[in-house]
């Protein structure tokens, strides 16, 4: 599903993001990323929904290379990857109930299938009750699963977070690892950033260590 | 067809919204828009009005052949006959020397006596031939006028080929100044419009960073800001006409324009609806235009 090349990544000031990583995450994994902060985790992820593309090497993704993509297939791509960011990127003036169907509608959905997958989606996370609120108005971790929530709604391929849990308490953190867990047993291949090694302990799942850029220790933690 | 659909009514909607969220600044595009059309349209009407002019002047093309005071009879029925074999003319007249003097005394009333002072009548005889539509032409005026230089009995030829010639140069430079100013201008507009959309893509670059990174297409994020630039644009280039038309008719009733014969030949006619059609599609154009190039630099679309 998703296949690394010894791919680099340098930035403009000459800092290594990545070097020469070569990665394979099958169909249906569930995989976290992880190291230490500034290791390339979010770089990494980046290049998945091309958000950035490699200095040298190939990322494939669902059998596209992503790096020689015409620009207006890039949408495409996109929309068989769901991201959870760090920072939620929610959009404060828009309720809960607009902030996930706004993903539906710029990739236009008729207007019956945008509301019906939105309400399909909170309720699965919960959100049902919090349709008409403002992203100010909720808790953290109800934003979070708003935009895990807007994450899903388009039904992706793959699924990425970075650091999903790093601003919850530890009950909300595990709630958060089970529903991506449930989310993965629907056959969504799903790719975690973090750096909390108790969650990778409990999850038991295939880590890909990054330090420095490079691959610290493929296969299983 | 119905995901086209959906879009457009998404980018309707869309650009009604950008459009009066900042009404102030949306109505500054269309103004910019519409001045520099407005202009561009008043050196349309008054090049317009100068051509039609100018036409009418050379239908009325002539040669004028001054006959020599001693020119015989038989000098005239030669002139006459070759006139007559002449395919180039289509009317000849003979202008008698009392025709002509008193032709002088109507047009130049107060020197009525002139020529009686002078003693005598000072006018040569002279005929005037009107020149058919196809040899109307400064080169076909030229060769007739040399052919008939040189006969027995003729003094001068003339014709009124500078004239007309002038006026069709000063309307090709009322033309020329009208697009030089309204490209000016629209320059002028393209950098307001622009910057109005940069303001308002500005102003949503979160949404439109989430658009894409959930995956929406250029065109579905760009749809909306050129359809607010075509609108605006539109809306100043209707206004343009209106002011034009408002502007003529203005200029139509006031003393001045009635008194002067010049007002009705740079302003007699209004511009034709063709004319005033390109004008407001000129300003959706103009919109559009600028909106591509704003979404183009901002980069970030």
């Amino acid at each position: 599903m998703i296949r690394f090349f010894h791919v680099t990544k340098k930035y403009a000031q000459g800092a290594h993001a990545l070097t020469d990583v070569s990665v394979h995450v099958e169909k249906g994994e569930f995989v976290f990323l992880t190291g230490p902060s500034g290791a390339g985790k979010t770089t990494f992820l980046k290049m998945v929904f091309r958000d950035e593309v490699p200095s040298s090497g190939q990322v494939v993704v669902n059998n596209q290379d992503v790096a020689t993509m015409p620009a207006r297939r890039v949408p495409y791509l996109r929309r068989q990857v769901g991201v959870v960011f760090q920072d939620f990127k929610l959009l404060p003036r828009k309720t809960v109930f607009e902030n996930v169907a706004f993903a539906t509608q710029v990739i236009g959905l008729p207007r019956k299938e945008q509301r019906s997958r939105t309400f399909q989606v909170l309720e699965m996370l919960g959100l049902n009750h919090r349709l008409h609120n403002y992203p100010e108005q909720v808790s953290g971790g109800e934003q979070q699963r708003m935009a895990i929530a807007r994450a899903l709604v388009n039904r992706p391929l793959i699924l990425l977070a970075d650091e999903p849990t790093g601003n919850l308490d530890p009950d909300l953190a595990r709630e958060i690892m089970g529903l991506f867990r449930d989310i993965n047993s629907h056959g969504t291949t799903v790719i975690i950033a973090t750096h909390d090694r108790d969650m990778i302990r409990q999850m038991g799942r295939r880590v890909i260590a990054l330090d420095h850029g490079r691959l610290a220790a493929p296969g299983a933690a | 067809m119905g995901s086209l659909l959906r879009a457009l009514r998404h980018h309707v909607r869309e650009a009604w919204d950008g459009l009066w969220r900042n009404p102030a600044l949306s109505l500054l595009s269309a103004a910019a828009i519409g001045i520099s059309l407005y202009v561009l349209g008043l050196f349309l009407l008054v090049a317009l009005n100068l051509n039609r002019f100018v036409e009418e002047l050379s239908r009325q093309t002539q040669v004028q052949v001054y006959l020599r005071e001693e020119v015989t009879p038989e000098q005239m029925r030669t002139l006459r006959a070759e006139f007559a074999s002449d395919p180039a003319i289509a009317v000849v007249r003979f202008i008698t020397k009392a025709d002509a003097r008193s032709r002088f005394q109507r047009d130049f009333p107060t020197l009525r006596d002139l020529p009686e002072r002078v003693g005598g009548n000072p006018f040569p005889a002279s005929f005037e031939l009107e020149i058919l539509d196809a040899f109307r032409d400064p080169e076909a005026l030229d060769r007739i006028a040399k052919s008939y230089e040189k006969a027995p009995g003729v003094e001068e030829v003339r014709y009124d080929r500078g004239w007309t010639e002038r006026l069709a140069a000063i309307v090709g430079l009322v033309r020329r100044g009208g697009y030089g100013i309204g490209a000016l201008l629209a320059f002028a507009a393209l950098v307001t419009v622009g910057a109005t959309v940069r303001l308002t893509v500005l102003a949503r670059r979160e949404e439109i960073e989430i658009m894409k990174l959930v995956g929406a297409t250029a065109g579905f994020i760009r749809g909306p800001f050129m359809l607010a630039a075509a609108a605006q644009g539109l809306a100043g280039g209707v206004l343009a006409v209106a002011g034009l038309f408002a502007t003529h008719r203005l200029v139509e009733r006031a003393e001045i324009f009635r008194a002067n014969p010049f007002m009705s030949i740079v302003a007699g006619r209004f511009l034709p609806a063709g004319a005033s059609l390109a004008l407001a599609a000129g300003g959706a154009l103009l919109g559009i235009v600028a909106a591509v190039l704003s979404l183009r630099r901002a980069g970030t679309v």
